[in-house]
């Protein structure tokens, strides 16, 4: 399983962030979640969504293990693993993998919760397999 | 026959019904809303079969109407 | 301070000073945010009789305890001060992604005071704020300054700037964010400028505590799920507020020439599916919005984009100039936005001035040769120009309908559609007797914001005046505004129908304070009452007469459209009057009494009558 974004739908509005950031640390904070939302304003007037696609090369380069899999088939960070190396960061080829030391003490990225999807007003976002969701 | 769905603040005018189904074929949305007891003049948007159309827009057999007011403003 | 960012940021202009300090907790108990800070605030820190755009008056800024969490529509920013344009109380509302920047830097309110020696801006990154040098910005556009800052500081920056008409102090310049949202009513772009402030830039990481943080996410998500299932969001979602344009055409509410009627021949060319098919290119929402009332437009024939047009600005520079066309709307509004002025009180006051150049109160002399008719496009952007920089007539223009009227005269006040020098929103009031209260009685002037009653009109009998018509709108003035208190958009309520009782555990779990809506309505009330207070303060001999409307809507029956021959009798404006005073339990005169003010623990207003 893996989350989907289809951008032109997006408003911009970043209700995603805020439940992205509750899930991961409990916390409100746009800044602290794993999707992004890329505004193109004033032209050519749209946004684009970031979302982590699980492709898991993050987890391939992680020289601690840090980054495993979960009962949803999503690569999460243990946060006890991570020495904040910045490994993953360099490698995540939607810039989706954040690695921040003055907000968090681990690295992090989207386990595919699905708060996100429950809050976005737009159908934006949704979660499927790969194999039966054409990108 | 056609459907008529009343969106949001509407359906209080209706006893609550969610769809009505009016012998309506032939009639514009504004004959349909009267014979539904809603007044046109309540509804802002009509949207028939999901498609946006003013109240002298006439009916076919089998269309869906959906009627929305603007109870708050803006 | 769970909820609130937790402090107050006070920039001093004059000194170059700023200090944070924490938000106090009684203002916090009887105002809880938002509008209601910048109501508080405003009463007692600004002096009497303090000149609006001198070093005295105060611009403040500020969030919700809803803003910026996860609550529908908790974009709201509210912007209040004594307004240049009324003499009186201004709230202005910001939608976009602003206030929740602000919180996420620790912010509740922000108030600028003084003026500064030079253009500066103010410039916030978490706990680090300081004034910077804006000579580079100053003079420039609001879009055009938003996109440099952007450019300079990076997408994470929130921009709130002014245009030239907020430089050049027009008394309806707009605060400007987000490539087209503004705090659009009553002058308070003008107010900053007073201030040689060209911008807020903010940017916050911070993370904002709640009281209850399980019963949070869980009411938190029960909005947003009450949200997703109305059957109302496609539409909302597709039109926004375009939805009413063809409605209002077919009521007799569009403005039309000056609000000489309330329906337009060449309407259909403006409504909300015409405008989604042939411009509208993206919709956006402010913070936390499930249904986007903003719709991203591209004018082909312009090659430009704006954000827009919305309902007001289609009824106020569309069919209130004569104009039919949506893309000679969306361009005059795009002008509006880089200019940084106001599209409801611009259109209005080109409104008014086509009327008296087609009457000959103004002559091709008086408008430097424009051809002043009534759908003279060209001529409608190169007066917005002019406003802006108030040259020629647009100087005259800058001041709003009543100043503007007032200095030409000739009969050209019965025309100038305004209450207490605010000019009325796109809700053309000749047969709807609550509306017309509605806008007669609002605390900033004739805006629809704090209450909204033409579908309600319809429903009782439009020319009714009852008892009922009044407790509606008082109602909804004490209950609506809350929303902007909140720091959150009513329009989820509004439009998409969903339970207000839904806010009730939300507010709870974030604040940790259970309130009850028969406790926020009375704070909605006081809140009400102390800007009451604040109008009579300011305004020697304010009283009923200001609370008149535009004589159009009681003199003039429309002689075209849906309300042809329909009018509002002079005397039942009065009569709506003496009920709303008595419900409200103010004096004849529209003064509250000691017992309102004491019951609504304002006592101490009390002595000052």
């Amino acid at each position: 399983m893996r989350l989907y974004a289809d951008s032109s739908k997006c408003c911009g509005c970043s209700a995603c962030l805020v439940a992205c950031s509750l899930n991961l640390f409990e916390e409100n904070n746009p800044k602290k979640a794993a999707l992004r939302v890329v505004p193109h304003f004033p032209e050519p007037g749209n946004y684009e969504l970031k979302v982590c696609t699980q492709c898991g090369e993050c987890a391939q380069v992680c020289p601690t293990g840090a980054i495993q899999r979960n009962e949803r088939g999503a690569y999460f960070v243990d946060a006890a693993l991570c020495d904040l190396c910045g490994a993953c960061e360099t490698v995540c080829p939607e810039g989706v993998m954040f690695v921040v030391p003055e907000m968090s003490e681990h690295s992090w990225k989207c386990d595919l919760c699905g708060d996100c999807v429950l809050v976005c007003g737009m159908n934006v976002l949704w979660i499927a397999e790969p194999s039966t969701q054409a990108a | 026959m056609i459907t008529l769905r009343p969106l949001g603040g509407l359906k209080a005018l209706v006893h609550d019904q969610k769809e009505l189904h009016l012998e309506a074929a032939g009639c514009s949305v504004r004959e349909a809303l009267l014979l539904a007891n809603i007044r046109p003049e309540l509804v802002a948007l009509v949207l028939v079969n999901a498609r946006p159309v003013d109240k002298a827009h006439r009916l076919a057999d089998g269309d869906i109407v959906q009627v929305l007011t603007v109870f708050g403003g803006g | 301070m769970n909820g609130y960012g937790g402090s107050i940021l006070r920039v001093n202009l004059t000194e170059g000073k700023i200090t944070r300090l924490p938000t106090p907790a009684d203002v916090i108990r009887d105002y809880i945010g938002g509008r209601g800070f910048g109501a508080y605030f405003l009463y007692h820190e600004v002096p009497a009789h303090a000149d609006p755009l001198g070093p005295e008056n105060k611009l403040i800024i500020s969030t919700g305890p809803l803003s910026g969490l996860m609550i529908p529509g908790a974009g709201k920013c509210d912007f209040s001060t004594k307004s240049p344009l009324t003499g009186g109380y201004a709230g202005s509302s910001l939608g976009g992604l602003f206030t929740a920047e602000m919180k996420y830097a620790g912010i509740d309110s922000i108030i600028l005071e003084g003026i500064s020696p030079k253009p500066v801006y103010l410039f916030i990154d978490d706990r680090k704020a300081e004034l910077r040098d804006a000579s580079e910005y100053w003079g420039k556009g609001s879009i055009t300054v938003e996109r440099m800052f952007k450019e300079q500081l990076g997408e994470e920056f929130q921009v709130a700037v002014i245009g030239p008409g907020g430089e050049n102090l027009v008394s309806y310049a707009s605060i400007n964010h987000d490539y087209g949202r503004e705090a659009g009513r009553g002058g308070v772009g003008a107010v900053m400028g007073s201030k040689r402030l060209k911008a807020i830039v903010l940017h916050g990481t911070q993370s904002v505590q709640v009281a209850d943080l399980a019963g949070y996410r869980q009411a938190g998500m029960a909005l947003f799920k009450a949200c997703k299932d109305s059957d109302g969001l496609k539409p909302w979602q597709d039109y926004g507020t375009t939805i009413v344009t063809s409605w209002c055409d077919e009521v007799g509410a569009l403005p039309t020439r000056n609000f000489s009627a309330g329906s337009f021949e060449g309407g259909p060319t403006l409504y909300g599916p015409v405008m989604r098919e042939q411009i509208v290119i993206t919709d956006k929402g402010c913070f936390g919005c499930p249904s986007p009332c903003g719709k991203y437009s591209r004018m082909k024939r312009y090659g430009s984009t704006v954000e827009g047009p919305e309902y007001e600005t289609i009824g106020m520079l569309g069919s209130n100039l004569g104009i039919a066309d949506i893309q000679d709307v969306a361009q005059a509004n795009l002008l509006c936005d880089e200019l940084g002025i106001d599209t409801i009180s611009a259109g209005s006051a080109i409104g008014w001035a086509m009327e008296c150049f087609e009457k000959g109160i103004l002559t091709l002399e008086d408008t430097g040769g424009l051809e002043l008719r009534f759908g003279n496009v060209p001529a409608v952007f190169e007066l917005l120009q002019a406003i802006a920089k108030r040259q020629g007539l647009g100087a005259l223009l800058s001041q709003g309908v009543k100043a503007a009227a007032k200095q030409v005269g000739k009969g050209s006040e019965k025309f100038a559609i305004h209450v207490k020098g605010m000019e009325q929103s796109a809700y053309a009031t000749h047969n709807a007797t609550a509306m017309l209260l509605a806008y007669m009685t609002c605390d900033v002037g004739a805006h629809h914001n704090r209450s909204w009653a033409i579908t309600y009109d319809l429903q009782v009998g439009r020319e009714l005046v009852v008892p009922e018509k009044v407790a509606r709108i008082i109602w909804l003035q004490d209950f609506r505004p809350m929303f902007d208190v909140f720091g959150t958009c009513r329009l989820q309520w509004v439009e998409l129908g969903i339970d207000r009782e839904l806010y009730v555990p939300a507010l709870a779990a974030v604040t940790g304070v259970q309130r009850s809506w028969e406790e926020l309505e009375m704070v909605g009330a006081r809140i009400w009452n102390l800007n009451r207070m604040f109008w009579i303060r300011e305004n020697e001999g304010f009283g009923r007469e200001w609370d008149l409307p535009a004589p159009r809507f009681y003199e003039e029956a429309p002689k075209t459209g849906v309300t042809a021959g329909q009018i509002t009798r002079l005397e039942d404006v009065h009569k709506l009057l003496d009920m709303y005073y008595e419900q409200r339990g103010w004096s004849s005169n529209g003064i509250p009494t000691p017992a309102t003010l004491e019951k609504l623990g304002l006592a101490e207003l009390a002595q000052t009558l």
